[in-house]
């Protein structure tokens, strides 16, 4: 008896202890579980035991004199001894030579030598210079396009191999031009004389007198240069056509010898790497997840270097060559967006936690680029913190249910540290105090001009506190008639526009009422704060006007035109009204600038058709706006974040995702200029004949122009999520002309009155 | 004297045994005192304390919420809709499932199928049978069809319909489950008294009035119940169909705490859940002091 109650007994504590310790959190949860929305940053307990020994990233200066990148092509090579070589070649038109600087790395910089290559005597006045390689007995390879040769018929042009010998000697590999390919994208000349040329989705191995030995098939991504390849030791790695494995290739019997499972960053935007081979043939790929080895005849990839704690997750950079270095270090050449490139050297460093001991947390409900770029910046700065950005999108959770289940860690003191607000209910967030007062850092750099005070200083209170601040904006802008651009000045005036063509064509019901909306929100309130059953039948109405005058019967017949009709964007002002207006259908053009180049097309048709610049009624769209939460721990390392992320060291790359809120970063950009840039498009018309329209860059004064309008805009459009899908819903019904305007503006009134007036 | 110290022994032994029973009810109930304390009552404690709080909890602010939530026309109109709801629906499928049951019941031959075929709906998962109902009622969907209204026909989910349209979708999903418990009911009733009161002479509905309804009170009160926590859960489908702002006549106290709990109005959620809740149990205390003074007039008047 007395065993059963002890056994009941025990039984009992162990169910309670079990249930019990389910309920608590264990302390290093840095990251959410499924369903979490970010958790507050960790720190690792004092006297706990931290693993030692982790990479860390450092710049290396690029030899020779700055700016040299961009004028010529940059390699980084090593050969088959393991020596690791940087060349910088061009093309010199005035004496038709090859110009080719040649570095060695030393193990600590680069040694100037001479390469056999420069001045190469090379035939042609527009040389192409591709491929660069060093072998092992000092030889140097080059490969290098004739684009004298251009036939326009079949689109090919001739390409060459130059070999320069130890003692100095140049000639030509092959002896005249290479048969088998014709714009090589990687070349490698094995000990055995034979030649892999690889050409986008296929290579070539050639024996030493230029006739073929055998075809691969491979993988060819949209990337620009070919860097998912490595030669040595008879062998050839490269992609599968199916791009999900690596192919190992002997090239003694032009077999596959090994399938190797790719790794691939999950984010879409990061395609490329870096690859390369040691004298064993292990192999190293450096990509946005980090610098990954492979043993040879091995089963999994061994991550070396965390990616996400330094450049290679940029989403700016671009990993486009590897070498190994002389002390178990890897050197990274980079490439950015705008055709810049930084040279990265990783070096194990025994002094530093393997894993950071500081987690920033940061939680949105759609990515940032902006963020992403940060993230690496500070994390450099910053070796002891990892910040884990966790985004909200994807799956089949609904907008309200990620905002819920944040709100259910925010009530409870909660969440991530850093919030990015876009989608989120600001307003109520501030309102509850949920957002902690970053006045001490944001004042300062809106007092002083180092922010843009009219784009960045919108969340600043009377009393000088700043809970939010927005990382970039969007610049909304029309053009076109006279008659239109003063029709856009209220609803009314819109209602009223009778110009002679239609103010937008070809546009659907939801980009008429988002653009109307985003241009005339206020309009739509009276005095009271409530909605206007008056204002919303105006809207309706006009909205209705602009949809049938601008409304295209040829849409349910041309496959173009109801793809062009279907096109939604998230502000209702989309690029393609440029051409529609461009071709005189219609009296607007409306443009929104995420990005300094995206001004070529829009000046362009400006300066053909004679017209200026206007800003719709002063607004402008802020986007990414991060608010520190003030349950958070880790305030001060938040604030920090922020404060990278406004610096001018972020702010000034560009990365498609808007204007900088940098006053220094934006002046940049103002007076940015690429010269050499040409945009453009084509087109069938309707009687069959074809349109090209070609864009260079603007002129100072043009550019002037449309970068002075920022000061006119005052007005921050914080879209309204709810009221404006609910006018879109309701309006459906206007639009398809079953009930009324009266009729739609009363229901939309009903259920936006039970909105406001939660 | 031995049978006596037997006896006493004997006393002796019971009472202990008495109290040692007691002493094991409770510690078999802890567990479960301890489960409902922590994920119940502590919770329970929270919300009363937040509704007296400002939203983060932080600062007390009096009966503030209660008056924000007082005067507020959002929450009576829920509060309206939502007692609506449940005075016109729970009737209307208690009648119907017993309708059904009863005519399950009287059928020859194989009753499975029917049984079978009303239980359905509750298989189904609740966005398939919204997305069937959006096609259903929508401006351009299969009703309007029907009606020969297609192009001009109404959207039955937009205005006073719209009521209409989620009162028949709990009936819909609902139904076969009450005529599942009502022909549990019916099939407890002993049949020799049909038999004899046909062979008294009785009609149908004197039957039906006299000795089913009388003897079916005690599943009517567990169908009562579990009806009504079942209008609560019509949310899922009222949401499914219009969103997290629908027409105001189906616009329920869920949707009202739903879009409190995303704006972070914790402080107008809690004070509205315990204002509703003292207005429910209001009513229940109401309703069984009524029921206990009839019966006790009842009984008077015996």
């Amino acid at each position: 008896m007395k065993f059963k109650r002890l056994y009941a007994s025990v039984i009992v504590f162990s169910m309670l202890a079990v249930m019990l310790a389910g309920c608590g959190r264990s302390a290093d949860s840095g990251e959410g579980a499924n369903g979490s929305v970010g958790t507050a940053g960790s720190e690792t307990k004092p006297g706990a035991t931290t693993a030692m020994g982790r990479y860390l990233e450092e710049d290396i200066p690029l030899p020779g004199e700055p700016g040299m990148e961009n004028e010529r092509k940059l390699s980084l090579v090593q050969s088959e001894d393991g020596n690791v070589y940087l060349y910088a070649a061009t093309y010199n038109q005035d004496n038709m030579q090859a110009d080719v600087l040649c570095y060695e790395w030393t193990g600590n910089g680069w040694e100037e030598t001479i390469s056999k290559l420069h001045q190469g005597a090379l035939e042609g006045s527009s040389i192409e210079i591709m491929t660069l390689q060093h072998s092992a007995d000092g030889t140097e390879y080059m490969s290098y396009l004739d684009w004298d040769s251009y036939d326009y018929d079949t689109h090919s042009v001739l390409s060459y191999i130059l070999k320069a010998g130890p003692d100095g000697t140049q000639s030509l590999y092959t002896g005249g031009p290479l048969n088998e390919v014709s714009r090589p994208d990687f070349t490698h000349i094995y000990k055995d004389g034979s030649m892999l040329i690889s050409e986008s989705d296929s290579a070539v191995h050639l024996n030493a007198d230029g006739s073929k030995k055998n075809d691969i098939l491979q993988g060819y991504t949209s990337s620009t240069s070919r860097t998912l390849v490595a030669a040595g030791n008879m062998e050839y790695v490269t992609i599968a056509p199916e791009e999900k494995d690596l192919l190992r290739y002997n090239m003694e019997t032009d077999r596959v010898d090994e399938t190797i499972p790719l790794v691939k960053p999950s984010d879409t935007y990061y395609e490329d790497g870096a690859l390369t081979m040691d004298g064993e043939g292990n192999i190293y790929l450096a990509n946005a997840v980090g610098i990954h080895f492979w043993k040879r005849g091995g089963s999994i990839w061994e991550t070396v270097v965390d990616g996400s704690l330094n450049s290679l997750s940029m989403p700016s950079q671009h990993s486009v060559g590897m070498a190994l270095g002389y002390e178990d270090d890897y050197l990274i050449l980079s490439m950015d967006d705008n055709g810049g490139v930084s040279l990265f050297r990783y070096v194990y460093s025994p002094d530093v936690s393997s894993v950071p001991t500081n987690t920033l947390s940061i939680f949105g409900l759609a990515d940032s680029r902006t963020v992403r770029q940060a993230i690496s910046t500070f994390q450099k700065e910053n070796p002891d913190v990892r910040v884990d950005f966790q985004v909200g999108d994807g799956g089949d959770a609904t907008v309200t249910d990620m905002i819920k289940a944040l709100n259910t860690e925010l009530v409870n003191k909660k969440g991530a540290d850093i919030l990015l607000l876009d989608g989120l209910p600001i307003e109520d967030y501030i309102e509850k105090g949920v957002l902690a007062d970053l006045g001490d850092l944001l004042n300062p750099m809106l007092n002083d001009n180092e922010l843009l005070e009219q784009n960045a200083g919108i969340f600043r209170q009377d009393n000088s506190s700043v809970y939010a601040v927005p990382l970039r904006f969007q610049y909304p802008l029309i053009f076109g008639t006279d008659e239109g651009i003063a029709a856009m000045q209220s609803l009314k005036d819109t209602f009223e526009y009778d110009g002679g063509l239609p103010l937008f064509t070809n546009k659907n019901s939801n980009e008429i009422i988002k653009l109307l909306m985003n241009s005339h929100y206020a309009e739509l309130f009276g005095e009271d704060g409530m909605i206007s059953e008056e204002n919303l039948i105006l809207l309706l109405e006009t909205a209705k006007k602009i949809y049938d005058r601008g409304f295209d019967k040829d849409i349910e017949f041309d496959a173009d035109k109801k793809e062009i009709y279907n096109m939604e964007t998230a502000y209702g002002f989309r690029g393609w009204d440029s051409r529609n207006m461009f071709d005189g259908k219609s009296a607007l053009a409306t443009e929104v600038f995420a990005q300094v180049n995206s001004i070529m097309l829009p000046a362009e048709m400006m300066k053909s058709g004679g017209y200026k610049p206007h800003t719709v009624n002063g607004i402008f769209f802020p986007t990414q706006i991060v608010g520190v939460n003030d349950a958070s721990q880790n305030k001060e390392l938040a604030k920090s974040f922020i404060k990278t992320l406004l610096s001018y060291e972020i702010q000034s790359i560009q990365l498609f995702d808007g204007f900088p809120v940098n006053s220094e970063a934006f002046e940049g950009w103002r007076t940015y200029r690429d010269d050499d840039s040409i945009v453009g498009f084509a087109y069938i018309e309707e009687d069959g004949s074809q349109r090209h329209v070609t864009a260079e860059w603007p002129t100072g004064e043009q550019q002037d122009e449309i970068f002075a309008l920022q000061k006119e805009m005052v007005t921050p459009v914080l879209n309204d999520r709810v009221l404006m899908e609910m006018i879109m819903d309701e309006a459906e019904a206007y639009f398809a002309g079953t009930t009324d305007a009266a009729g739609t503006a009363e229901k939309i009134t009903n259920r936006a009155k039970l909105y406001l007036a939660e | 004297m031995l049978p006596v110290r037997q006896r006493k022994s004997q006393t002796g032994r019971n009472f202990t045994s008495q109290n040692r029973k007691r002493y094991y009810r409770y510690i078999f109930l802890l567990p479960s005192l301890i489960g409902m304390t922590i994920f119940y009552f502590l919770p329970l404690l929270d919300v009363v304390r937040r509704s007296f709080s400002n939203a983060m909890g932080t600062k007390l602010v009096g009966i503030a919420n209660y008056r924000a939530v007082w005067g507020s026309s959002t929450f009576f109109l829920a509060f309206k809709n939502t007692l609506l709801f449940l005075l016109v629906s729970v009737p209307l499928l208690l009648v119907l499932s017993l309708g059904t049951a009863l005519l399950i019941k009287n059928i020859k031959g194989e009753k499975g199928l029917y049984r079978t075929t009303l239980l359905l709906p509750l298989a189904i998962p609740v966005a398939s049978s919204a997305l069937f109902f959006r096609i259903l009622f929508h401006q351009n969907g299969w009703l309007n069809q029907l009606l020969l209204m297609a192009d001009s026909g109404k959207n039955w989910l937009k205005g006073g319909t719209a009521f209409g349209v989620l009162v028949f979708c709990y009936i819909w999903k609902n139904t076969g489950y009450d005529m599942i418990l009502w022909s549990a009911g019916l099939q407890g009733i002993d049949s020799s008294l049909y038999e004899a009161a046909k062979v008294d002479g009785g009609s149908g509905r004197q039957i039906f009035r006299y000795i089913t309804i009388p003897l079916l009170r005690p599943t009517f009160s567990t169908i009562v119940t579990l009806s009504v926590l079942n209008t609560f859960k019509v949310f899922r489908e009222a949401w499914l169909l219009a969103g997290d702002y629908p027409d105001p006549h189906i616009y329920l106290l869920q949707h009202l705490f739903n879009n409190w709990f995303v704006t972070l109005d914790i402080q107008k959620m809690t004070a509205a859940a315990v204002s509703v809740a003292v207005s429910v149990l209001f009513l229940v205390y109401l309703s069984f002091s009524l029921a206990a003074g009839r019966r006790k007039g009842k009984r008077t008047y015996d």
